[in-house]
């Protein structure tokens, strides 16, 4: 079924809140394929650990 | 990535808030779309960092706020100003990505590859957003926006 009725703002607001939590959560979906999929792990020296607190990136 | 992850999470706040206020139907239509690219980037950097056993900043929801009030706040000034400040703002964000990958080891091909894929999409929104009538801001005010994102970038580095 489909409906001819315009959006409003409280649509626009109501569908931007759940769009911000799902930001937020991190439950998004992406549309298209990750990059890195098709790469292996690279050995990661202490400097390139994140939890070393020096991480480059 | 952390820091990667918060920008993206700003640039879904951003775009959300230009939407909600632009004017012109087609204006919002050309945020919105861009903002669905840009999930794909928020996911992306959410599995790396997972991959890194990383978490994402503990700040995510606050620059969340504030840049979906930002967003909103540009888009009530108009939509050429609007398109202007997603120029300048994915100006930024490719400076910044252009800065991490001359950082980046050597052999974390998974991040270059993720980190390629998005400055090939921001670099695109910000010609669009000009295309679509977007004012080019000047030097001094990229400049400002540019100690605003360092503000972003040091704080999430570590938290």
């Amino acid at each position: 079924m489909t409906s001819n009725r315009q959006r409003n703002v409280l649509d626009d607001l109501v569908s931007g809140f759940d769009r911000g939590l799902r930001t937020i959560m991190g439950t998004h979906q992406a549309s298209r394929p990750n990059p890195a999929e098709n790469f292996e792990e690279g050995e990661l020296t202490a400097r390139a650990n994140p939890r070393s607190g020096t991480y480059a990136g | 990535m952390r820091v990667n992850h918060t920008g993206e999470v700003c640039a879904q706040a951003l775009y959300e808030g230009q939407a909600l206020t632009a004017r012109d139907p087609k204006a919002k239509a050309a945020l919105l779309d861009a903002a669905a690219e840009e999930q794909d980037h928020l996911v992306w950097c959410r599995q790396r960092l997972k991959d890194l056993d990383a978490r994402p900043s503990v700040m995510d929801p606050a620059f969340f706020g504030l840049s979906f009030a930002m967003g909103a706040a540009a888009g009530m000034l108009g939509d050429r100003i609007s398109l202007g400040f997603v120029e300048a703002t994915e100006d930024q964000v490719v400076q910044h990505l252009d800065e991490h990958l001359q950082n980046l080891p050597e052999r974390d091909q998974k991040t270059r590859e993720v980190l390629e894929a998005m400055r090939a999409d921001e670099s695109r929104h910000g010609a669009q957003a000009l295309a679509n009538g977007g004012t080019e801001f000047s030097a001094p005010v990229k400049r400002g926006m540019r100690v605003l994102s360092k503000v972003m970038t040091a704080t999430t580095y570590r938290i």
